[in-house]
């Protein structure tokens, strides 16, 4: 809070709440004094808020920073992990709950009993989320039918016009073209990245959905280029993903013969 | 069995058959999984991965949506499904395969990236099941600076405002643990006898945390007060 509002913003209900007061309604445990006191005091009102953002950002950084990530839990409880991260992990499961309880819960879920799969009731293709990097069609050689008309037409690729599409995310640029190959098109693209992250999309998984069906997977070789093979013509979106969580997301590219 | 000669596409229908063999408990030929995981994750060949994951992946999901914790998360069985076959691929690719001895064991490592991918995911998506306190609408942070600030530069910051050991052990239980003073003093009973002494201290550390020039700055984003 600034001096000028410290000056022109009192108590209206002297004396003001104490910090023990404060934390007591942060725990959710005021008494009804105190409460009165809030319902009807800015000042001390504001004065909770502030307490409450201090520690929202405790909460909101601080939560389980430490923890081993889930996946070196589960490599550890299976005997995977690495023997330098063993006698880490089990001295952080010594004084966290939190982790203590990933292991319980996985070893129980593991301990289920295997199960024949039926044939899965709903689309398994994951839905672009917030973090993703959705990569935005920006360039495509003038075809006839767009020239004087819109240029935001649906990328399309056709395997006999040799056409190269670009598509562009943050720091990111996807080249892709479309060849004829004998049992069907085949896509090839190359991944170009800042310098500093270009080896981080190396190895990266290449998911081509049609339909909401997985049609080919591919992977990103060291120079960022990838092969997409047998396609059908139709609509694709295109999934790249790195070993760090991080994905790229291209929608909706038309494929023709 | 020498597989050199024998194409992916009879090794991927040989292993689907398998699996569902496996998973009805019911006698099964592992070599078939093992040679289609061995090109799709050692040679790295696209046609395998994507036998791989078309066998796979439905059956993440359904591992998925079975998972004690999935109902409390917001996402597809599909996202979990393919987070968690991403893992494996990375975890396993060139030679990691070889140190699992049975198909058992793969799938029971699959399973666990299902798990790992669920658990991660309610670790920074965490579901609010109990309601604010009444006076607590949504908390706004400096989003500003929030956005640029690491977990360890904000402990580096409490760390310099508390300084006191036992003190920074009680803060890391606080808030990095999210353990209640009672659990606290069951588990530090050498240093705190009771809950209401952990309770106190706890006080007593908010209040010099809440007066920090810097941590109000970076919570609220507002100036700090002069002393005058």
């Amino acid at each position: 809070m600034s001096s000028e509002k410290n000056q022109t913003m009192n108590c209206r209900m002297p004396p003001p709440l104490t910090d023990d007061q404060i934390s007591a309604v942060l725990d959710g445990e005021a008494d009804v004094d105190t409460q009165r006191h809030l319902d009807q005091c800015p000042y001390c009102q504001q004065r909770v808020e502030e307490a409450r953002q201090i520690e929202h950002l405790l909460e909101q950084h601080l939560f389980r920073f430490t923890c081993p990530s889930s996946q070196v839990l589960s490599m550890y409880h299976l005997n995977l992990g690495p023997a330098e991260t063993v006698d880490a992990v089990e001295h952080h499961l010594e004084q966290c709950p939190h982790c203590r309880t990933e292991l319980e819960v996985l070893s129980d879920y593991l301990d289920l009993e295997p199960t024949p799969s039926p044939p899965e009731p709903q689309a398994l293709k994951p839905r672009t989320r917030l973090g993703d990097l959705l990569a935005v069609f920006v360039s495509q050689p003038l075809q006839p039918a767009l020239r004087g008309g819109s240029q935001m037409a649906r990328p399309v690729l056709a395997s006999t016009s040799g056409d190269m599409l670009m598509f562009e995310a943050t720091g990111i640029t996807v080249f892709l073209e479309l060849q004829a190959e004998d049992e069907g098109p085949q896509l090839k693209g190359q991944l170009v990245a800042e310098p500093e992250q270009q080896a981080g999309w190396s190895g990266a998984l290449v998911d081509v959905w049609q339909d909401d069906q997985l049609q080919i997977v591919a992977t990103v070789d060291d120079m960022g280029v990838f092969s997409c093979y047998p396609l059908q013509p139709g609509e694709i979106d295109l999934r790249i993903k790195a070993a760090d969580g991080s994905v790229v997301v291209i929608e909706d590219i038309e494929l023709r013969e | 069995m020498d597989f050199s000669t024998t194409p992916t596409s009879v090794l991927a229908e040989k292993c689907a058959m398998q699996t569902q063999n496996y998973l009805a408990q019911r006698e099964n030929d592992p070599r078939f999984c093992y040679e289609l995981l061995r090109r799709a994750l050692v040679e790295g060949a696209s046609e395998a991965l994507t036998h791989v994951y078309q066998i796979y992946l439905p059956l993440a999901g359904r591992w998925a949506r079975r998972h004690p914790s999935f109902d409390l998360t917001d996402e597809s069985a599909g996202f979990f499904a393919s987070t968690a076959l991403g893992n494996f691929y990375f975890a396993l690719r060139g030679n990691s395969l070889a140190t699992f001895e049975t198909l058992s064991r793969v799938l029971s490592y699959l399973k666990a990236c299902v798990h790992s991918a669920i658990m991660q995911h309610l670790r920074t998506h965490p579901i609010v099941t109990q309601p604010l306190p009444e006076t607590g609408g949504p908390v706004a942070v400096n989003q500003q600076l929030d956005k640029h600030l690491t977990a360890d530069e904000l402990w580096s910051l409490v760390r310099s405002i508390v300084t006191d050991p036992d003190d920074q052990l009680l803060v890391h239980c606080r808030f990095v643990l999210d353990m209640k003073p009672a659990e606290i003093a069951e588990q530090y009973p050498s240093r705190w006898s009771t809950a209401r002494e952990v309770s106190v201290a706890l006080q007593r550390i908010r209040r010099w945390l809440r007066k920090d020039p810097m941590l109000r700055q970076l919570a609220t984003g507002e100036q700090p007060e002069s002393d005058s």
